[in-house]
């Protein structure tokens, strides 16, 4: 089946939901067995099914089929309650105390967070590296490595990494490539095929789009052997499990159930409405995201545009290349000043001022004052992210309503001397 | 033949089958997330196509779905 039609009709039988043809809403905490017996077996596994909503639902697992089913060849997925839980619970799996991961420098701000913050204080190093600078990621690389990580389109940089080296530069080393896959989705990217062991997505932005509910997932594209991963937990999940379910079996019955941030049903049925429109939607957002940051760029008074799809970009062909030219509902521009930029944020009439992204509706941040205000001065120059600078995630409205929308508030807001 | 799968008994119409087989016949919606042994031997994935079950043969399907610990 194509994309669009995984997309819709994947990880839902409705025969088996009265012929429902939306899942429902399964809202029980936990779930009865038959007897003792019955429920001894469920906890051995030696019987598939449901006992407590902290480690499955069937609404939250017809959410995990469908948005596994998005990734061509996945084994399996796992939900939770948020994007950065789905992150840190992977890091748990796959790290331990004096464990070693190198990272890509262009990284949502949030991400960078978590790993100079909980995962530093939990004994585990992150070492950055220019996610060009593919000599200085093999050097990165030490006996504690464990993961490499990557985003596929960097947050808020607009760069696109060369995904390719980085996977064979992980083959090389026996080790995974996680790729946050957020801002394009499976729509744009198929992340088995070009050799991405695991991806991880905040399923609150474009995925589950609308800006409704909360939601992360892990994703194994089943590309990775577990068995062979030099990490101790995983591994030796694998010895008891063989290695290809090694990675969810530890997300789901250790990270899931014992740290408890698992998906609300509630949110999970939202999550499977906004799958149903993700190939639409993502057609719409990319368009919009181009057709409003090539008008930004004919303005004299807007110092620098960065969105893939303009030819402009240094990351449009390869763009191009991996995304199938869409381009992601995401743009930055620097207005000229923080004054300006703040101005500017003030003046949008239709575009609201949110710290998210994917919305159907146009959302605008100044990140320096933001994300990114507890950032040290050179990570956030690895960003990208200036003093001037603002981010657009581009909704799904008319583009010349954008366009005029952005237009009145740069106008407004005078030029820069 | 007859084979035990999960401890129990049971027969199946045919002389030999391989694990993907008996998965299918027994209607488990999700293979890629079933460990499996094979009279005490983890299968990896891909020995799921290839390891035939015979006459006598103990089977365990593990879920880890809706309970348990690997650990």
């Amino acid at each position: 089946m194509d994309f669009a039609t995984r997309a819709l009709h994947a990880g839902h039988d409705a025969d088996q939901w009265g012929g429902a043809s939306v899942m429902p809403v399964v809202a029980s905490a936990a779930f009865s067995a038959k007897g003792p017996d019955g429920l001894e077996d469920l906890f051995a596994g030696r019987a598939a099914g449901h006992v407590y909503g902290r480690l499955s639902n069937p609404t939250v697992g017809a959410l995990e089929r469908r948005w596994a089913a998005l990734e061509e060849g996945a084994r399996g997925c796992a939900a939770f309650a948020t994007g950065m839980a789905a992150v840190s619970a992977l890091f748990g799996a796959l790290t331990e105390s004096g464990d070693e991961i190198v990272a890509s420098s262009s990284l949502f701000g949030g991400t960078r967070a978590y790993f100079d913050t909980a995962l530093r204080r939990s004994g585990v190093t992150t070492r950055y590296v220019d996610p060009e600078d593919l000599d200085g990621l093999r050097s990165a690389l030490s006996p504690r490595s464990r993961v490499l990580y990557l985003e596929a389109l960097g947050n808020p940089r607009m760069d696109v990494p060369d995904i390719d080296a980085w996977a064979a530069v992980a083959d090389g080393a026996g080790l995974p490539l996680v790729l946050d896959t957020t801002l394009v989705t499976p729509a744009l990217f198929q992340s088995r095929s070009r050799g991405v062991a695991v991806t991880v997505q905040s399923g609150t932005k474009f995925l589950t789009g609308n800006g409704t509910v909360l939601s992360g997932a892990v994703t194994d594209t089943g590309r990775y052997r577990w068995g062979d991963f030099p990490g101790q937990a995983v591994r030796d999940t694998a010895k008891r499990t063989g290695s290809h379910p090694a990675l969810l079996v530890y997300l789901r019955t250790v990270c899931r159930q014992n740290l408890g941030a698992a998906l609300s049903p509630f949110d999970a049925a939202i999550a499977l409405l906004g799958a149903d429109t993700l190939d639409l939607r993502m057609d719409r957002h990319s368009a919009n995201a181009v057709a409003l940051a090539a008008a930004l760029e004919e303005r004299d008074d807007v110092p620098s545009v960065a969105q893939i799809g303009l030819a402009s970009s240094p990351w449009h062909r390869r763009a191009a290349e991996y995304f199938g030219n869409r381009w992601g509902g995401l743009l930055t521009f620097r207005a000229g000043s923080r004054e300006r930029a703040f101005a500017v944020l003030r003046n949008l009439k239709l575009a609201r001022v949110q710290t998210n992204l994917g919305d159907a509706r146009t959302l605008a941040l100044h990140l320096e004052s933001t994300i990114h205000r507890n950032q040290d001065p050179a990570a956030r120059a690895a960003a990208g992210v200036t003093d001037d600078l603002i981010r657009v995630s581009a909704g799904l409205e008319s583009a010349a309503d954008l366009i005029d929308d952005f237009t009145q508030a740069l106008d407004g807001a005078g030029s820069e001397s | 033949m007859t084979i035990r799968i999960n401890g129990k008994t049971e027969a199946l119409d045919s002389a030999s089958l391989t694990v993907t087989e008996i998965l299918a016949v027994r209607n488990v919606p999700d293979p890629d997330m079933v460990s499996v042994q094979l009279n005490g031997d983890i299968l990896e994935r891909e020995e799921f196509e290839t390891r035939s079950v015979r006459e006598g043969d103990e089977l365990e399907f593990l879920y880890f779905m809706g309970g348990g610990s690997p650990r």
